[in-house]
């Protein structure tokens, strides 16, 4: 179905992008949110993506490959509004607003708080292959296809990421060790 | 003894959590925008940088000093007591009113721009250099900034802007009269050389519908003194800002067209 939407919109058929964009969107949204933590940059990383999409749509020799292709313009726009992100902003931590409000009750609030601060330590390349893999599900070889780096950047920047976060979760836990131990 | 945690599992429902649904402004505004934006026609390899990229840091660098929208047209003001834009002008407007053309004799060589980015179009001076906005402006961007707006200044000049136009969906729910009385309030809040109070703002219209505009002198360390004139209104949901030297937006904004 979405290849022939592609080979559509390819031919100029802004109703049949339109269908892209609802069959993508929210999907290219949510992984855009996770990257850059923040709604109002991925609402605009998800917008430059798609644009660039719908601009360099003819260039895309495979309309098969259309999903790989629009990720790597998504995660460019990512990079993209994390680097504008850090030369112009004062950072605001913000909750989001328009996603599930149930938040899952194994995450405590420690440990949210410590996975949002270690998570906005990382890089931009680190951060994008933490979602890909262990939130979209790609296993590292269309990590690195998407990315353009090779299999072996992928996972150790995987690795590197994993460890940074696992290790925040670990020292969330000591302090409250500290606290119950009496003085 | 606690149990030894998982923390993969915590780190997996960690990036589970966060919204899943693009909202709907945004949706509707790539559609305005691809339906005003050309497909490339080359078959070429994308580049790994794009050129909008690329005119979104260009434009980021020459607008170092553009913190805000106004900044940038103003700081192309009159220096030392002087009009300096250098390139011919439309007439002012006798009135606040901006729903016809302009005549000839205001504005003898009008060319036609059509914003890539918001769809609208509107015509310039002839002789004025436009650079369209290399990003949209979204509800998360309080001011827009110069890869925000679509800019006009006459050839020759260096900075960006004299003029700078820049459009955003209004948030769901929001009335067009309440959006651009927030926008006022918001220009009062703002304060620095220049924008009165939200009070000074007088009824127009654009286009034929209902508008605000608000014309008022800035004082700029740099630029010496000088006057603008924005205007603000909401078509189709879209809300529309223009900004700049007041003859120059006054004879602009008679022109505009919606998508």
């Amino acid at each position: 179905m979405r290849t022939g939407l592609v080979e559509r919109a390819r031919e100029g058929d802004h109703a049949a992008f339109t269908e892209l964009i609802a069959v993508d969107g929210d999907r290219c949204y949510a992984i855009a949110y996770r990257i850059l933590r923040d709604t109002e940059r991925a609402q605009d990383a998800v917008q430059v993506s798609y644009l660039q999409a719908w601009r360099e749509l003819r260039t895309l020799r495979d309309p098969e490959r259309f999903g790989a292709w629009l990720y790597r313009l998504l995660v460019n726009a990512c990079y993209e509004e994390s680097r504008r992100h850090r030369r112009w902003s004062v950072h605001i931590r913000e909750l989001p607003v328009d996603g599930p409000s149930v938040a899952d009750p194994t995450i405590t609030v420690d440990d949210r708080d410590a996975l949002d601060r270690a998570f906005e330590r990382l890089t931009p390349e680190h951060r994008v292959v933490v979602v890909l893999h262990h939130y979209v599900g790609l296993p590292h070889s269309e990590i690195a296809d998407v990315v353009g780096v090779p299999e072996g950047t992928v996972k150790s920047r995987l690795h590197y990421a994993l460890r940074t976060l696992r290790a925040a979760l670990t020292a969330a836990d000591e302090p409250e060790a500290k606290e119950v131990r009496p003085a | 003894m606690n149990a030894p945690r998982d923390t993969d599992q915590i780190i997996h429902a960690w990036l589970e959590e966060g919204p899943t649904v693009l909202p709907a402004p945004t949706v509707r505004a790539i559609e305005v925008a691809t339906r005003a934006t050309p497909q490339r026609r080359r078959l070429v390899r994308l580049p790994w940088r794009t050129r909008s990229m690329a005119n979104v840091k260009l434009l980021a660098g020459a607008a170092a000093s553009l913190v805000l929208l106004i900044g940038a047209v103003l700081f192309l003001g009159p220096r030392d007591g002087q009009r300096s834009v250098g390139a011919p002008i439309a007439t002012p407007s006798s009135s606040p009113s901006a729903t016809g053309e302009p005549s000839p004799s205001a504005s003898p060589a009008l060319e036609t721009f059509t914003s890539p980015k918001y769809g609208y179009s509107i015509k310039h001076p002839e002789s004025w250099r436009s650079t369209p906005a290399t990003r949209s402006w979204t509800a998360g961007q309080v001011v827009p900034d110069a890869t925000h707006t679509d800019t006009f200044h006459p050839e020759g000049t260096t900075l960006g802007a004299v003029v700078a136009i820049a459009a955003r969906p209004i948030p769901d729910g929001a009335g067009d009269l309440d959006w651009m009385d927030d926008w006022t309030r918001y220009r009062e809040g703002l304060g620095g050389p220049c924008f009165g109070p939200a009070s000074a703002w007088t009824a127009a219209s654009v286009a034929g519908v209902p508008a605000r505009r608000i014309e008022a002198p800035c004082d700029f360390a740099q630029a010496g003194q000088s006057d603008f004139a924005e205007y603000v209104w909401v078509v189709d949901g879209i809300g529309y800002v223009i900004t700049g030297t007041p003859s120059v937006v006054d004879g602009m904004v008679a022109t505009f067209q919606a998508p």
